[in-house]
């Protein structure tokens, strides 16, 4: 039930930002007041439904003109120090399309260790400093997301934008190509091995107010939550985790739950707190 | 458990301050123009 609750909020998240379906029929960009406002998901403002802003495209266009994105920070600091990731988890389309092609039988593989990390550095490299230095927003030009819903929808409608067309669109349609590739094999790989605005929300996991809790008492190591993870990990091993998207699919398992950070107890089971934790909140082991 | 308290306090308050600094400074309407040149 909670899983179909969550594909439910995804079909919003993608449907709702993107509802001004006058941009593809009379092939413009909406560009009213709603556009000032930054959404916590990676939905692209060039799409021609899009009704909100992008955040990297943003901190993206602040850095290329040598100014700190205190606005869209700050909004993006809000979303993170409230819910951590679960945005990712529960909101945001690229995330939704990964979940979905992930459903697609056929061999799977693990995306390696080391790869998540690789996401900081796009998020400084591409997002900050490259833009910085070439005032030109090079990960919004190879966003596969941007690919996806602006490039290819304004390709398809506009003569004049075919006719502009140059090496670097299939530059892009190979990234998009690779992304959708690797999302049927791995667990979303963009989102944790490239995603920038997951980056930002992953530095909030360990403290936001929203916490997934565990219950060392309950819990059988059976492996389960792995399994149903849409990021592959063990909440139970790591339950703040920086990789977590706060999805609550592992909250089917009754040794895991929604819980905040004032919540001494979760689990409503007294004396665990502080016993042999040194001071940690009880069911949110530090991690 | 006090310093996660503390952490997600302070977190909060640093980004209504950076989110009311940039509003104050009027970048919504940078973000606006922005998003409406693109």
């Amino acid at each position: 039930m909670a899983f179909l609750k969550r594909r439910i909020f995804q079909g919003a998240g993608t449907l709702l930002p993107n509802a001004y379906v006058q941009g593809f029929l009379s092939a413009s960009l909406y560009q009213g007041p709603l556009k000032g406002i930054c959404t916590p998901l990676f939905n692209c403002y060039a799409c021609p439904s899009a009704l909100f802003s992008c955040p990297i495209g943003t901190m993206q266009h602040f850095a290329a003109t040598g100014k700190v994105p205190v606005y869209a920070a700050g909004t993006l600091a809000i979303v993170g120090a409230s819910v951590g990731r679960m945005t990712c988890g529960t909101l945001c389309p690229f995330g939704f399309l990964q979940d979905l092609l992930f459903k697609i039988r056929t061999w799977k593989g693990r995306l390696p260790r080391w790869a998540p990390s690789l996401r900081y550095a796009a998020l400084l490299l591409l997002v900050f400093l490259v833009p910085a230095l070439t005032q030109v927003h090079w990960f919004s030009r190879l966003c596969p997301m941007g690919t996806a819903s602006a490039g290819l929808p304004w390709v398809a409608m506009s003569g004049s934008i075919r006719a502009m067309i140059g090496s670097l669109f299939w530059v892009k349609i190979g990234i998009l190509l690779l992304f959708v590739v690797f999302s049927v094999l791995l667990k979303r790989p963009f989102c944790r091995a490239v995603c920038p605005l997951g980056a930002i929300f992953s530095l909030f996991n360990r403290v936001s107010f929203l916490q997934l809790a565990w219950n060392p008492d309950t819990c059988t190591r059976c492996g389960k939550c792995q399994k149903i993870c849409p990021v592959d990990i063990r909440p139970d091993y790591k339950p703040a985790s920086a990789e977590c998207l706060r999805c609550l699919d592992c909250t089917r398992c009754p040794s895991l739950k929604l819980s905040t950070v004032f919540h001494r107890d979760p689990f409503g089971e007294p004396g665990l707190a502080g016993k042999g934790r040194g001071g940690e909140l009880s069911g949110v082991p530090s991690g | 458990m006090r310093s996660k308290v503390i952490l997600v306090l302070l977190s909060a308050a640093a980004s209504v301050a950076a989110l009311g600094w940039g509003l104050f400074h009027g970048e919504f309407a940078k973000v606006l123009l922005n998003g409406a040149l693109l």
